[in-house]
């Protein structure tokens, strides 16, 4: 896999893939007026990942979303449904979903993606670990 | 704050940058800022979803209105647009069948919707009025007011506990 980049806008998040690390970033707003577009970058990222895997590889993911709209929450969950599959595939994939400690929001929403998937998704408050 | 006027992409980012400006200056606690910036982008996603492939309404949409006010104890968000009678049949039965459900069973319906949608071509989840009813944690209300051609001015109004 090679790295991945793509530079934050005021309405979509930055999102970095270190291939020498395996660890994937989503990082800052996700409030797209379309977010299935947006969002097909990762999809075809997860695409490429579960082609080109060996097992055993590990995959840590790494949100930290400011804000997110109901759209980018679908895809969202549409791309940890990839992420899903690539565990039944053998991939050692960890999920950190960070939240503000004051956002109740963000953190349920974290709650709500480790109740619907079959993933080890860690919920992390932004000030133990930034 | 008060906005009238067509709903485009830059005026989304306008007002959400001016909401935020307005709320550090109210120093709102980071809670209540959320939750209203989070209201206030579905509100507006929805309008400019509505009226994107509709660019012959262009007069209607420059109806559109968003008017936030607050007192002592919470925030108040009218998210007001032109809809077709229809289309606000469908919103009314979509809000009563919301407001009907207790705490829990709202959840169970967003769980259920959000894990089988998918996000449609015009950009929505379905999942828009579910969520903000979550998030705000008060029964959602609506005013119609028709005008002579048959268009319905839809208001929706989302209240926000301070606490």
């Amino acid at each position: 896999m090679t790295n991945l980049i793509v530079e934050k806008t005021a309405r979509t998040p930055h999102i970095s893939f270190d291939s020498a690390k395996s660890i994937l970033n989503v990082q800052g707003r996700s409030i797209p007026e379309n977010s299935l577009q947006f969002y097909g970058v990762l999809f075809k990222w997860a695409d490429h990942f579960y082609q080109d895997t060996t097992e055993d590889q590990n995959l840590e993911v790494v949100f930290k979303l400011e804000y997110f709209n109901t759209s980018s929450s679908k895809c969202i969950l549409d791309f940890l449904r990839k992420l899903e599959n690539l565990k039944k595939m053998g991939v050692k994939v960890k999920v950190y979903w960070f939240y503000d400690m004051r956002d109740e929001d963000m953190l349920e929403v974290g709650q709500d993606f480790k109740e619907i998937l079959d993933l080890d998704i860690e919920l992390l408050p932004n000030a133990e670990k930034s | 704050m008060y906005y009238k006027g067509d709903i485009t992409d830059n005026a989304i980012s306008l007002i959400i940058e001016q909401m935020e400006t307005c709320l550090d200056q109210e120093q709102a606690p980071t809670r209540v800022r959320k939750k209203i910036i989070y209201m206030i982008i579905e509100c507006l996603q929805n309008i400019y979803n509505y009226f994107k492939d509709k660019p012959y309404q262009k007069v209607l949409n420059d109806e559109s209105c968003l008017d936030i006010k607050n007192d002592a104890y919470s925030y108040t968000i009218n998210a007001s647009n032109y809809i077709t009678d229809e289309s606000s049949q469908n919103i009314i039965k979509k809000i009563e069948y919301i407001n009907s459900l207790s705490t829990e069973e709202l959840h169970e319906f967003y769980l259920k919707v959000l894990s089988s949608q998918q996000v449609s071509s015009s950009g929505g989840a379905g999942l828009g009025l579910i969520d903000i009813a979550r998030k705000s944690g008060t029964k959602l209300s609506y005013v119609l007011a028709p005008n002579t051609n048959g268009d319905i001015y839809f208001t929706l109004q989302i209240s926000i506990l301070n606490n």
